[in-house]
């Protein structure tokens, strides 16, 4: 057997191998391990995911053939060059309100220059048109649609600036929901708002015609300040909401809890109640430092706990660092669920 | 043999009932076909599930379509391409996954494990919709244009004497006296109001939820050039009747377009075809809607699937 021979046999054996492991990892992709055998699998995309993506479509075509059963397209007299305009106007479609909101919104902006106060020159004013209303009114709509594509870079560099050191790096991959971050969804809402309130505006002669009181002083003044009012009642209601979290126990709670136990077993008091806001996202899993160390895939302290599992391994193996409570988006107190739970377990026996 | 000849008097009989009136000149059969075109079509369907159902409940289905792939195969190998492609998706999975946190795609429920219905799962569905809606609009365009003359030269109509068009007589002949054409452009209509309506609302789920952030800023990019053409498959798709709506969106058009600085001109020479709303317009609109916007939207639209594909959805914890 010459050297080639066994370099081919070597690589065949390495092909082998990965074969058969690649095969052992498909056939064994559903499969837990060892300490949470008994928990349930995922529902798997086909067919529960499929059916319900069908199902959404049917509807969907339902509704379509529901609506062009009942609400006709519209076809209007042929077009005429020579017609007079009637008043109002017809309106483009409700997705294009916002870009024709742009231009009326839009105003001549000009600028005066009073040259008649400077003395003994003998000038006089001077009006300058700085931009025309049709011009600026267009470019704002250049100015959105690129506000928008630009918004991954605009993020970081918010995040940047807030935290020059880690900013950048923590944004970096994270989806977030609108709770974790008010301020992002609070511009998101302004920006919602903004478009709709354009598009309210760009009707102003149709709601002048059903409403006289409304006119357009009162539209401009609207846009201006609603975006800004339901940006704001945004970012309090999420801040508020984020840091409703189950509350931790205070210092007296606490000692009480060491020393007696559980005593008075109030709904509010009970860890379960609170870990009915988890939604099992695993985020404290995955940063469990326990479960990094010492158990890979295998120990989850939290679900484990809560199943009542391995004979307390699990809940006595928490160093109760934290980690968990710091990065779940609920903001549920683990070390609090864990300690009750040993105090729980400890209870009946005396010290 | 006399039963046999009753049963095909009873037929003939019959059929020459349904063919009622047959003209002379006619033969049977093709009056009866011209009459009975759309229930033949569904007898013929309902024939089709009806023979697959058999096999299925005769356990013979699965049979049937191993012979009828070995068939295939035996002629074009095709199991070699199936295993390759199998390979290299299973490859790609256990190279990506392990070391990015990227993954070919799963879903949400397969990937953490969660037991319960997923309450955001809709917001999550509304690029598919969109998608499913763009299928609707090719499949119903495609009838439309069948119908649509794209010419919007004004001429006086002899018997109103009002200005009409070639494209507002088609588009009236289709509202009026082509088969179902009333219901394809309703449907048309209303998925692409559907469209552009899921559009918004799947940029907004992908906004609120940060889903553009690091790796997938390309993918968000790419969503609001489809989220531009999709509007302007919308605005170029309601000038084409030619009728005041469209007319009065051309004009606002135009004017936009002329009031860029520098380049307004030209940009009113592309898109509108002239600094005035003429027939050429019309043309101009038609070819960017049938074909200018269908082949850009397709393309960007299957970079956009597969880099979803290739990265994963996001999902906020």
């Amino acid at each position: 057997m010459n050297e080639d021979n066994a370099t081919e046999m070597i690589n065949e054996y390495q092909d082998e191998q990965v074969a058969l492991d690649t095969i052992s990892k498909i056939e064994n992709r559903e499969e837990h391990s060892v300490l949470e055998a008994d928990m349930v699998k995922g529902e798997p995309l086909y067919p529960h995911e499929m059916t319900r993506d069908g199902v959404l479509t049917m509807y969907i075509m339902a509704l379509f053939f529901f609506l062009a059963a009942f609400v006709p397209p519209p076809l209007h007299k042929a077009a005429d060059p020579t017609a007079v305009t009637p008043f109002p106007p017809p309106l483009p479609d409700w997705y294009l309100l916002w870009a024709f909101g742009c231009l009326k919104v839009a105003q001549d902006i000009e600028m005066n220059l009073p040259l008649s106060m400077i003395p003994f020159l003998g000038l006089e004013d001077i009006e300058l048109m700085l931009m025309s209303a049709k011009v600026w009114g267009t470019l704002v709509q250049g100015l959105i649609f690129g506000l928008v594509v630009a918004v991954p870079f605009i993020d970081r560099a918010i995040g940047t600036f807030i935290d020059p050191q880690y900013g950048d790096v923590i944004n970096r991959g994270h989806e977030r929901r609108p709770i974790e971050d008010p301020v992002r969804a609070a511009i998101g809402v302004y920006g919602i708002a903004m478009v709709i309130m354009l598009s309210v505006f760009s009707i102003n002669a149709n709601i002048a015609m059903y409403y006289p009181e409304i006119d357009t002083n009162v539209l401009t003044q609207i846009t201006l300040w609603g975006p800004i009012g339901c940006a704001l009642i945004t970012y309090l209601f999420l801040d508020r909401r984020r840091s409703e979290g189950a509350k931790p126990l205070s210092d007296e709670e606490r000692f009480d809890l060491y020393t007696n136990g559980i005593t008075d077993r109030r709904m509010q008091r009970i860890y379960e109640f609170k870990l009915n806001r988890c939604y099992q996202c695993g985020l404290c899993d995955d940063i469990c430092p326990v479960r990094d160390m010492e158990g890979e895939h295998e120990l989850n302290i939290i679900f484990n706990t809560f199943q009542n599992e391995h004979d307390g391994v699990a809940m006595w193996s928490c160093i109760t660092c934290g980690m968990c409570t710091a990065v779940c988006p609920q903001n549920i107190e683990y070390v609090d669920y864990v300690l009750e739970q040993r105090a729980l377990a400890t209870a009946g026996v005396s010290s | 043999m006399m039963k046999v000849n009753k049963v095909l008097a009873v037929v003939i009989g019959c059929l020459a009932l349904l063919a009622v009136p047959a003209s002379a000149e006619t033969p049977l059969m093709e009056e009866l076909m011209k009459k009975y075109t759309f229930p033949l079509i569904f007898l013929s369907l309902a024939g089709a599930v009806a023979g697959v159902a058999y096999l299925y409940l005769t356990g013979l289905l699965p049979k049937v379509m191993f012979e009828s792939w070995k068939w295939v195969d035996e002629r074009f190998a095709l199991h070699k391409y199936f295993s390759m492609a199998k390979r290299e998706y299973y490859s790609v999975v256990y190279t990506l996954l392990p070391a990015t946190g990227r993954t070919m795609p799963q879903s949400h429920t397969e990937r953490y494990n969660v037991k319960a219905v997923w309450y955001w799962y809709p917001f999550y569905s509304l690029g598919g919709l969109s998608f499913f809606a763009y299928i609707v609009l090719t499949i119903t365009g495609i009838y439309l244009g069948f119908y649509y003359v794209p010419d919007g030269e004004f001429i006086t109509d002899p018997e109103t004497g009002e200005k009409t068009s070639g494209a507002y007589k088609s588009m009236e002949l289709i509202m009026t006296q082509v088969t179902f054409g009333y219901i394809i452009r309703a449907v048309h209509h209303w998925s692409a109001h559907f469209m552009v309506a899921s559009v918004f609302l799947h940029m907004m789920r992908v906004y609120f939820v940060g889903a553009y952030r690091n790796p997938r800023e390309v993918n968000w990019i790419l969503g609001t050039l489809l989220l531009g053409i999709t509007i302007f498959f919308g605005y170029t798709g309601y000038l084409l009747p030619w009728d005041e709506l469209g007319f009065a969106a051309g004009s606002i058009g135009l004017e936009m377009a002329t009031s860029i600085p520098a380049m307004g001109p030209l940009m009113a020479q592309i898109i509108f075809g002239g600094t005035q709303l003429t027939g050429d317009t019309v043309t101009r609109m038609y070819w960017l809607h049938i074909f200018v916007l269908p082949l850009i939207g397709t393309v960007l639209i299957i970079v956009h699937m597969a880099l979803v594909w290739i990265q994963g959805e996001a999902e906020p914890h």
